[in-house]
């Protein structure tokens, strides 16, 4: 049993290591250019060739100051968010063995918004900024606990999304309430910030709080690699194979929890994006869930930042939300799945 | 429109057989309010609206806590069997076509967009409640007010933007124009295109380096993203606490000062006019 489980990863890595490996210089090359591309849209023009790079270091022109204030941030936040969002889409489809999971459909971003919302709106960031962010891992954590144990990981498709739905209607329910109770009047309208998502005028604070947070959530992520290779090929597989199951669960919740609250709580929820990635990354890496997860990290941030230039490039006063364009991507794509796996479904 | 104040006047004029000055006066706006704190006399009004009473943004708050407060609905109303009811041309909409439909007096209050609407407002409401002198002498102190500016004035043309949450400034068509040129200040919004309200992006006000930045007050306490907005820290690095090196300077201006058009807006003027001097010694 072990040697056969090890000879069949050992030939399926030969057969996609050669193809991963291109991939993965595309998708830096291309997220490389992405980011600079990112760095130069908005409604101020900045020349990229006239300025002399000036707005890099002078710190008193106002190019400098959008520059640094507003489109650097920006373009980082997409880059970490879209990598938390693609990576844990992949992580949850793998440790659940389930095509359709994703941090939005599960209901684990919504989730989030309702800690971020409960956080920011109370007051307790405005005291503790770091309350944020905690506010939005609280409530993803709560949110990944309760859908493992209610649908763990042997449990049908149906069973999940359909948990899935409850959370995050429930969530949603809960948003506006809380929403609905703050006495600022701007309050109630900015519920869509929260269900949709946006990176409009984010600043280096944001930055500051959620990235660290997001990072670390990532890097566990990543450190699954083998143990989902293994899951994947059965529990006992795994099992005989060496992999501590329970660390691997706690691992991945920990991890999606940190990175996806932390990504909510200064950006919305925006959807999608964890579950369009993975699907069209895995026939590139031989359909192993493990080797899927870096690829999607940098596929989600790819997508990200590309949807966050075109919300920029088509929106003529206030910004469309980011969360718009990626669920008019997504949802079809969702649908798609959803009738793909019917069999399995029914 | 002339004619109607006209006969407003004459059927209001002191000594006529009856006294047509209404009793029962409820206000469904929070500019109404302002005026009728203003102009009425306090035993003739029967309710205000709950808005009055936030200091944020009513200048006559302590007074208004005197009053009945309603929330826009014709329940409440009804109860009080207004003989006037002041609403704004867009609050409490439904309450008001009610209102009306039950044939109750109404009168809608436009948005002033210049001193001279804001004026010729104020003139109409003193002359329903009949208080058409005590209109007149409020006027006069506050052209005597906003003259005194004007006289300091020197030709020196300064750009000055008004900040609101979620990046809304106020536009050449508003009042807000007229005060800010009263003080010495360009509207930014004349040149922004903005027209009586509207969006303007954050990097578009960074670029455009006014020389005066007013924020919103409104709500500075309470929490939302649309304010937060205003605590940016690119609005702070251009129009930082550190003044010695920057001619730009950022203010805060109560907004209860002139979120409502009343002779109240000499206030602002004074103070705007205040900042000017500050900028323009400091160059």
């Amino acid at each position: 049993m072990l040697a056969t489980g090890n000879q069949r990863l050992i030939e399926r890595d030969r057969e996609s290591d050669k193809c991963e490996r291109k991939l993965l210089i595309l998708l830096s090359v291309a997220l490389f250019l992405l980011f600079f591309s990112s760095l130069f849209v908005g409604p101020v023009s900045i020349d990229l060739f006239s300025s002399e790079w000036s707005f890099l270091s002078e710190s008193t022109s106002v190019t400098a100051v959008i520059f640094q204030e507003i489109r650097l941030p920006r373009a980082i936040l997409a880059l970490f968010i879209g990598a938390t969002l693609g990576v844990s889409g992949a992580a949850l489809q793998g440790l659940l063995r389930n095509p359709l999971a994703e941090p939005g459909v599960i209901g684990v971003s919504g989730s989030a918004s309702l800690g971020a919302v409960i956080a920011f709106y109370s007051g307790a960031a405005a005291i503790f900024p770091l309350a944020l962010p905690i506010g939005g891992i609280s409530g993803a954590m709560l949110a990944v606990i309760f859908l493992y144990l209610l649908a763990g990981r042997e449990s049908s498709i149906l069973t999940l999304i359909l948990a899935g739905i409850a959370v995050t209607s429930l969530s949603g329910a809960l948003t506006a309430l809380a929403l609905n109770l703050s006495p600022n009047p701007y309050a109630a309208t900015e519920i869509f910030f929260w269900l949709m998502g946006s990176l409009a005028d984010r600043s280096f604070e944001h930055v500051y709080i959620a990235v660290p947070l997001m990072v670390f959530g990532i890097a566990s992520l990543l450190g699954c690699q083998r143990g989902l290779d293994a899951l994947a090929l059965g529990e006992d597989t795994a099992r005989s194979l060496g992999i501590n199951l329970n660390h691997l669960t706690l691992r991945i919740i920990v991890g999606v929890a940190l990175s996806v609250g932390a990504a909510v709580s200064v950006a919305g929820g925006i959807g999608f994006v964890g579950l369009v990635v993975p699907h069209l990354l895995r026939p590139f890496v031989g359909y192993q869930p493990g080797k899927l997860l870096l690829v999607s990290a940098l596929g989600g941030a790819l997508l990200l930042l590309l949807a966050d230039i075109v919300v920029r490039l088509i929106s003529t006063g206030q910004e469309l939300k980011l969360g718009v364009l990626t669920s008019l991507i997504g949802a079809p794509f969702f649908l798609y799945l959803v009738l793909k796996t019917r069999r399995q479904l029914l | 429109m002339r004619d109607l104040i006209l006969c407003l006047v004459i059927a209001l004029l002191p000594g006529a057989a009856f006294s047509a000055k209404p009793q029962r006066i409820v206000s469904l706006n929070l500019c109404a309010d302002q005026l009728l704190l203003q102009l009425a006399e306090p035993k003739a009004i029967a309710s205000l609206t709950h808005l009055a009473a936030d200091p944020e943004l009513s200048y006559l708050a302590e007074e208004a806590t005197n009053y009945p407060l309603n929330y826009g609905s014709a329940e409440e109303i009804l109860q009080l069997d207004p003989d006037l009811i002041l609403a704004g041309s867009f609050t409490a909409r439904p309450a008001v076509a009610y209102l009306e439909k039950k044939g109750y007096r109404v009168v809608k209050l436009a948005i002033p967009k210049s001193m001279k609407s804001m004026r010729r407002q104020f003139l109409k409401v003193a002359d329903l409640l009949g208080e058409r002198e005590k209109a007149e002498q409020q006027l006069k102190e506050m052209e005597r007010r906003i003259e005194q500016v004007k006289a300091v004035e020197d030709s020196e043309r300064l750009v000055a933007a008004v900040y609101y949450a979620n990046g809304f400034t106020a536009g050449k068509e508003s009042i807000i124009t007229e005060v800010l040129n009263s003080a010495g200040f360009e509207n930014l919004s004349e040149q922004s295109g903005v027209d009586s309200f509207g969006f303007y992006p954050l990097e578009k006000l960074i670029e455009a380096e006014p020389d005066l930045l007013i924020l919103g007050s409104y709500n500075k306490q309470r929490h939302s993203l649309a304010q937060k907005l205003l605590d940016h820290p690119a609005l702070k690095r251009v129009w930082g606490g550190d003044r010695e090196q920057r001619k730009q300077v950022r203010v805060i201006i109560p907004d209860n000062l002139w979120i409502c058009a009343t002779p109240v807006i000499a206030e602002a003027v004074e103070i705007l006019a205040e900042q000017r001097e500050k900028i323009v010694s400091n160059r």
